[in-house]
């Protein structure tokens, strides 16, 4: 049997896609290769970057080659669990939602004031993501609506 | 032949439902040319004006190191106050709009954010000028970073103000502002149930109501 080629996946994986979500799952793949890859090739560049959005500090982080990643475990788990809701196309769920964010601010709350648990930390930042991808992928798609809106009014106001 | 007057599509004479965006024809046609940027402006500039502020006041900026907090809870300000001032008869918020108007709230607030650094940046001279020396203390044990590079993140941290760290500060301001409000808008649409849903709970393109 042919083995199918590089490209047959990638069609078939992407198949039914929308340019928006081909450029949001692009984005957020980069996304996550540059949180791994700023200790792997050691860029300061990176560091500087995520420092904007995460504290970073290392207790708080994984470590890969001896080096913490780009963003603390929180943050890590929510862009992974993101980036596996666009992948897995994960239909987005209200009630799943719901009970991430409610989940994640228990942790938040818990892990400052009784208990700090690693797996817990990560566990409740994963839902997160993988409740907050597919809204976050139709609102990128709708994106479109209010857009052309304006851009319609726009073209009215010069005629 | 009539057009959806929600996202734009050409539409058949007996269409009753938008096929793209699912906005009851009536409804689409009902809804005013009332309905343009002006909706979004307001919500906007109070949701930009919210992170922009709180995004440059020193110690008070740290919460955007819990998952952007303050630039994720203006793109959900702008939303809200998007949501309460749609008539009634209006189409509710879509997520789109979420977005949108989160998008633009980053905008606002990336501009606001920048001038206010410049104050920011005065008034921390001294301990900006300490954090400079510790900074290029520490870029000395990376050599491969040469350079504009080098130079561009040392200007960065250091208390004097030029053009250049003016506009780099404002577009990595504007990224990230404008990403992370963006989907502080559609998660705040999300969560508050501003859109229908099938039975199921799985939130749906369907009519709007």
């Amino acid at each position: 049997m042919e083995k199918p080629s590089l490209r047959a996946v990638t069609e078939a994986f992407l198949d039914g896609s929308t340019s928006s979500d081909k450029i949001l799952l692009s984005g957020v793949a980069a996304w996550c290769l540059a949180i791994v890859a700023a200790p792997l090739l050691d860029l300061t560049v990176i560091y500087s970057v995520f420092s904007a959005i995460c504290h970073q500090y290392p207790e708080r982080s994984w470590f890969l080659l001896s080096q913490p990643l780009a963003v603390c475990i929180r943050c890590t788990s929510i862009y992974f669990g993101f980036l596996v809701c666009l992948v897995l196309r994960v239909p987005p769920k209200r009630g799943f939602l719901r009970f991430a964010v409610a989940l994640t601010a228990i942790e938040f709350a818990v892990a400052h004031l009784v208990i700090d648990v690693e797996v817990v930390r990560s566990l409740s930042g994963m839902l997160l993501g993988l409740g907050a991808g597919g809204f976050v992928a139709q609102g990128v798609r709708e994106l479109s609506g209010p857009l052309g809106r304006i851009a319609r009014r726009i073209s009215f106001e010069n005629l | 032949m009539k057009t959806c007057k929600q996202c734009g599509v050409t539409l058949g004479d007996q269409a009753q439902y938008c096929m793209q965006c699912g906005t009851p024809v009536e409804l689409a046609v009902a809804r005013s040319s009332e309905e343009t940027t002006a909706d979004f402006i307001q919500p906007a500039l109070v949701g930009g004006a919210a992170l922009g502020v709180l995004s440059s006041i020193p110690f008070v900026n740290a919460g955007n190191c819990i998952c952007c907090m303050w630039v994720i809870g203006g793109g959900a300000l702008a939303a809200w106050m998007l949501t309460r001032q749609r008539p009634a008869d209006a189409p509710s918020v879509s997520y789109g709009d979420g977005a949108f108007v989160g998008v633009l709230s980053g905008l606002f607030g990336a501009i606001i954010a920048t001038l206010l650094s410049l104050p920011f940046r005065l008034l921390a001279a001294d301990a900006l000028r300490s954090r400079r020396e510790e900074f290029e203390t520490l870029l000395n044990d990376f050599p491969e970073l040469t350079g504009f590079m080098r130079d561009l993140l040392i200007r960065l941290v250091s208390p004097e103000i030029s053009f250049v760290t003016v506009l780099a500060t404002f577009f990595v301001n504007l990224l990230t502002f404008s990403l992370f409000a963006m989907i502080g808008g559609i998660l705040f649409v999300a969560i508050t149930g501003q859109k229908g849903l099938d039975r199921s709970g799985i939130a749906s393109p369907g009519p709007r109501t």
